[in-house]
Parts: C-alpha cells; sequence; structure tokens
C-alpha cells in the first residue's frame, strides 16, 4: 500500500464562549484547524486533524501545521502508511521538530492502518478498554461566580470532570479553589490547571493555603526548573502539560519526580505514535494520565480517546471534548461524542469518524 | 513575537535584523557600535579541509593557508573507521598556530563516536557535536580528552545555563537563526563569555544580508573568545546584497555603514513572496 494524494484543508472553528487562560492572560474565540485527507492506492483513506490552540498557548500555529505539510510531503509520498514508524522516521528525517506538523499525518496513517487490518485503532496499538472514559470540562473563567456558572452548564451536559483554569491573582485563585471545593460533589473529579501562570512565589502561596483540600495543579509555572524548585516546599500533586512535549521530557519528569500525572495533548507530542511511548514511560513509573486533543473538532477527541483507551482504567483520568466548545461540526453528529460526560470508543476499523467532506471547503493544498 | 507565536525562533530571526538594521540608520550608527562597539577587528574564519587524496588535500590546505586561514573543519560523521583516518591524517597536516575541528554533525552512533574518541586521543583537535542530543555528546565526553564543541544542541539561553552548569563543552556554535535572532543571541553570547567560553559567530546560512548582520555580531565579540565565523556570502553562487561584510586574509569584517550595512540586491531576490502593510 502506498501513499497517492494528502489533500490539506484548513477550517475555522469558533468557540461557542470565549475562552481564557492563565487567569485572563490569553483569550481565545475561534481555533484554525487543519484537516489532512490522505489516499492510498489501495482505496482506504484516512483522516488527520492538527488543531493548537491559538497561537499563543504553545509554540504551535495553524499556519505552521501546513507549512510543515508542504515541507514533508514529498518524503512521505509512496510509504506504506500502515508503516507508522516508517513514515514517522521519514518525517522526522524531513524535518527536525515541529512535531505538531507531524501529528495530523501520523493520525491519519493509524486511520489507514486500522482500516486496513480491520481493527479501531485502540485495538491495533494494544487492544482498547471500552470503559467510557469521563471526559473533562474546561473551566475557562475568571471570577468566582463565572466558575460556578460555567461549572454547572457543564454538569448540566452530564460532566462529571473539571479541569479548572487557575493562573491568575493569588488571593482570588484561593477563593475560586475554596468554593469550587465548597460546591464540589462526591466522586467528582477537579484538576486546577495553571497554564503555565505563576511566578514560584505564587504558585507555592495558593498551594500551601489549599493543602487542606488536598487537591492536585496542572503546570503551576512555566519551566520544569520552576517546577522543581518549588517540588519540596508544597504537599499538592502535580500534572505536567505542556512541558511535556517530547520523549525526553517525559523521561525526566519521571526521574526526577517532577509530576505525578501526564496531560498529553497528541498534536503537542507529535501524534498517536509518540504519545504511546510517552503513556509507557508514564506507566512504568507509575504516573497517571489527562489524555486529550489540543484542540478540534470530534476527530481530535476520537485520536486521543483510542490512547487514552489503551491506558489502564484506573491510570487514565480523564479525556476531553474539545467538540463540545465548538459552534460547528465538520463530522454530522457522527463519532464518539458526550453520553453522559463521558465518550466510548468506537468500533469501527480504524479512526472511527470522519468528516464531512463539503463541510471543509475548497482544499487549500494538496499533494500527488 | 514572543506574545504572538511561542517558540519559531527562526521566523523571528529576520524581523529582529530588520528591526536593528532601522536603529542603526535613524541614528546613524552602525549596528555594532549600538551594541557597545568592536571588540574584534577581522573575526578569524576556517574552511572545510577537502576530502581528497593526501597531496591533494595539502595543497589545498596550503593554498588556504597563504590566504590566511588557520583553522580548518574535518567532515566527518558516515564511516567512523574512515573518519579516524581522515582525522589523523587532516591533523599531521597542520602547522603550529593553526587549528583542527572535527564537525560530526549528529552523525555518529554513540559507541561509533567513543571508539573515535578514544583512537585519535593523542591528537590535537576539537570534537564536534557528535551526537544529536546534549546527553549523548556528554556521555561521549566523559571518555573522550579532545575538547568539545557544541552546536545543533545551543538552542538558547536554558541550553547555555546547563552547559555551563555542567561545564559541558569547551566551545559553543551560536547560530543567530537557531538562536532566535541577533538580540536573544548577544544575550546568550555574554553569558557564555562572562563564564569564560569561546563561542563560535555563525548563522545557518545566508546571504549577504545575513554575513552583514553576523559579521556585526561577530566583531562584537571578545577577540579572546571568538574561535571563529564564516563569509556566508562567499559560498553562495547568487547575490542577494551590496557592500556589507568583507572577507580578506583569512578574517570577516564589519561594515562600516550605519544599520546592518548592506542593501538588497533586488534583482538576486526574484519576486515577492508576500506583502503586508499598516
Amino acid at each position: 500500500m502506498k501513499i497517492t494524494c494528502i489533500t490539506v484543508f484548513q477550517v475555522d472553528l469558533p468557540l461557542e464562549h470565549p475562552y481564557w487562560l492563565s487567569g485572563g492572560r490569553l483569550k481565545f474565540e475561534v481555533l484554525d484547524a487543519t484537516l489532512v485527507k490522505v489516499e492510498t492506492d489501495a482505496g482506504i483513506t484516512g483522516w488527520g486533524q492538527g488543531t493548537p490552540w491559538g497561537h499563543t498557548y504553545v509554540p504551535a500555529h495553524g499556519p505552521g501545521i501546513r507549512a510543515g505539510i508542504a515541507t514533508m510531503a514529498p518524503f512521505i509520498m509512496g510509504l506504506d502508511p500502515r508503516r507508522v514508524l516508517v513514515v514517522e522516521r521519514a518525517m522526522d528525517l524531513a524535518l527536525p521538530g515541529h512535531l505538531y506538523a507531524k501529528s495530523p499525518i501520523d493520525m491519519a496513517c493509524w486511520d489507514i492502518a486500522g482500516q486496513a487490518a480491520g481493527m479501531p485503532i485502540a485495538d491495533l496499538i494494544g487492544g482498547g478498554s471500552r470503559t467510557p472514559r469521563p471526559i473533562a470540562s474546561s473551566v475557562g473563567a475568571n471570577t468566582v461566580e463565572e466558575t460556578r456558572e460555567v461549572m454547572e452548564r457543564y454538569r448540566a451536559r452530564g460532566y462529571g470532570a473539571h479541569s479548572v483554569k487557575i493562573g491568575g491573582d493569588v488571593v482570588r485563585e484561593i477563593s475560586r479553589i475554596r468554593d469550587v471545593e465548597s460546591i464540589r460533589r462526591e466522586g467528582e473529579i477537579v484538576l486546577y490547571d495553571v497554564n503555565r501562570g505563576w511566578t514560584r512565589q505564587q504558585a507555592l502561596r495558593v498551594m500551601s493555603a489549599t493543602e487542606d483540600f488536598n487537591v492536585m495543579f496542572e503546570q503551576p509555572c512555566e519551566t520544569f526548573d520552576d517546577i522543581a524548585a518549588i517540588a519540596g516546599k508544597h504537599a499538592a500533586p502535580v500534572s505536567v502539560d505542556e512541558t511535556l512535549v517530547t520523549l525526553q521530557d517525559a523521561a525526566r519528569i519521571a526521574r526526577d519526580g517532577l509530576a505525578e500525572v501526564f496531560g498529553i495533548k497528541l498534536n503537542r507530542v507529535g501524534g498517536l505514535t509518540k504519545a504511546a511511548r510517552m503513556r509507557d514511560i508514564a506507566l512504568a513509573h507509575g504516573i497517571d494520565m489527562f489524555v486529550m486533543a489540543t484542540g478540534g473538532s470530534v476527530l481530535a477527541d476520537t485520536e486521543a480517546l483510542h490512547l487514552a483507551a489503551t491506558i489502564p482504567d484506573a491510570n487514565c483520568h480523564a479525556v476531553w471534548a474539545c467538540q463540545d466548545m465548538l459552534t460547528v461540526d465538520i463530522a454530522g453528529g457522527r463519532g464518539p461524542r458526550n453520553i453522559k460526560g463521558h465518550l466510548h470508543l468506537p468500533e469501527e476499523p480504524g479512526l472511527g469518524v470522519h468528516p464531512d467532506e463539503e463541510a471543509l471547503g475548497d482544499p487549500v493544498a494538496v499533494y500527488s | 513575537m514572543d506574545a504572538t507565536i511561542q517558540g519559531h525562533g527562526y521566523a523571528k530571526a529576520p524581523i529582529d535584523a530588520a528591526c536593528w538594521d532601522i536603529l542603526g540608520q535613524a541614528s546613524g550608527q552602525l549596528v555594532w557600535m549600538l551594541l557597545g562597539g568592536k571588540l574584534t577587528d577581522g573575526a578569524p574564519m576556517y574552511r572545510v579541509a577537502p576530502q581528497k587524496a593526501t597531496d591533494e588535500t595539502l595543497a589545498e590546505i596550503q593554498r588556504y593557508r597563504e590566504a590566511g586561514y588557520r583553522q580548518f573543519q574535518i567532515k566527518v560523521g558516515s564511516d567512523w573507521a574512515a573518519d579516524i583516518a581522515r582525522i589523523e591524517a587532516d591533523v599531521a597536516l597542520l602547522k603550529p598556530g593553526e587549528k583542527a575541528m572535527a564537525d560530526a554533525n549528529q552523525g555518529w552512533r554513540l559507541d561509533n563516536a567513543i571508539r573515535v574518541a578514544r583512537a585519535t586521543a593523542g591528537l590535537d583537535y576539537i570534537l564536534e557535536q557528535p551526537r544529536q542530543t546534549y546527553e549523548e555528546c556528554q556521555q561521549v565526553r566523559r571518555v573522550a580528552t579532545q575538547p568539545m564543541k557544541l552546536d545543533e544542541c545551543v538552542t538558547g539561553m536554558v541550553a547555555a545555563q546547563r552547559i555551563v552548569a555542567d561545564r559541558g563543552a569547551e566551545i559553543c556554535c551560536l547560530k543567530i537563526l537557531n538562536l532566535c535572532g541577533l538580540s536573544k543571541t548577544r544575550r546568550v553570547r555574554d553569558f557564555l563569555v562572562d563564564n569564560r567560553l569561546p563561542v563560535v559567530a555563525e548563522d545557518s546560512w545566508g546571504g549577504e544580508i545575513a554575513s552583514a548582520k553576523l559579521s556585526n555580531f561577530a566583531t562584537l565579540t571578545p577577540e579572546e573568545y571568538l574561535q571563529n565565523t564564516s563569509d556566508l556570502m562567499n559560498y553562495n553562487t547568487r547575490s542577494t546584497g551590496l557592500g556589507g561584510a568583507r572577507a580578506e586574509g583569512g578574517k570577516l569584517y564589519a561594515p562600516d555603514v550605519p544599520g546592518l550595512g548592506t542593501t538588497p540586491a533586488f534583482e538576486g531576490l526574484g519576486a515577492l513572496v508576500a506583502s503586508y502593510a499598516l
């Protein structure tokens, strides 16, 4: 089997509600999504998606994905997409770094490999759990009242896991955490996601003040050095997200004990192939995981769900459904959707969901 | 730029250079003067030792020598056993005061890099970036007795801080494009020099405009901490700038014209690919 054609689409995905990160530092209203159709001489077509969270969140932007694919396309044309490791190596040789540009190609190859094998991706890569995965909300808000309002909105849709975005003013964030903990329901999962927003002293003050609640913080500071510097001074479990990019990062976190949880975002780390290695590092070191798309439609959510399904149920805290935050649906309601706050692994071969091509507009590039 | 898009320093470097060019022109100052003055008047350059039979190699090195060059790069990194022979042959051709760098460009396998380092232990040359990651280079360094130059893994201030803390290299190659432009490269250089680590003033590649920028950067580096630099514009077959840096006697001189000291040669640039206006 050979890759014969790669078609690239650009789609704007508007967010239903404007979204703030890091205590209001960054605002997002629309996501720039790149959809990639990979065709083969065997008549099997695979789809991939890469959707950075805007262009200010991590070193990734929509035009960068499309430019990266333009550079890599000649080097992967003609390869067998089922041999994902060969495609991975070809991409890494053609363009070092730029992991986020590689993930949509990797995803489309896995989609093809699954279809060719007649199995869902999760089963192809070792066996997918059918236990529905809880979806974490994204509570991007600023005040105590807004936080309650957004959490209630998600609860009404069945969500029992929440990623509450904090990272702003210390006093305000302490009061937001206290308030959320006061309304937290039995069994509800809450992660306080700082998104790198705090300096060391700010992180320490909030983490110490909320110690009684025994809560977990994600990416409290900008760098590994910052996280390491405060590690011995607070009692809270820490999840690492934005600074977990390469397998070397994962190894360092595990070796130096920098975090108890990985937040694996597939687009950032370069796709399913590379993310699966991080999963193994995590499992080998007693580190639990959140697995998510960086952003995107049901396609990106489903890719993350396949990886999440290969993690033992007890070690996979939650996934995400970015689709729930969008006003457009490029897959006409198909694919895994929010059912009582959970996503269910699709049983179709491959990814399990494809977009409506007519919803994507004209291609922005075709390589054949 | 950093608030708009994180990372992607190589996309920011040309904008940064253009801003320095404008600041220099607006103030009627040379860029190197704006940044603190000339510390090296004529930055030493190197040439690549040809991969030919010994007598031909010797003749070519002799020509470079007469042209003023005292540093030679040996390209290695594929066949490690042949690389040992090449290093031995080329180092033997050097005269007192001349230097050789064996640049593997991350090409050796770890065990083979260690074999090369051991087999050439008695030879005086600089071992350059034997492997891809910093950790792998350090693994080679534990058995290598040669001074080590790091290049690809010198990616910014964080990497520089780590190298200084570990004393992880003897020489750091600073490529302006890889280090997000002149403004940030200068900080890394100052930090390394402050810690008495020599640097190579480089860019990933370029024509007259990049070379003018590079020559300004090189001339700002203290002579005793500047290993070498490159006249990139002389490796190209097409000219994209007028004036700019001057290569003479194996040394690179910064232009004495306000700004970066070069103007584009528009016929060499071809048609516009994009234009953004206020």
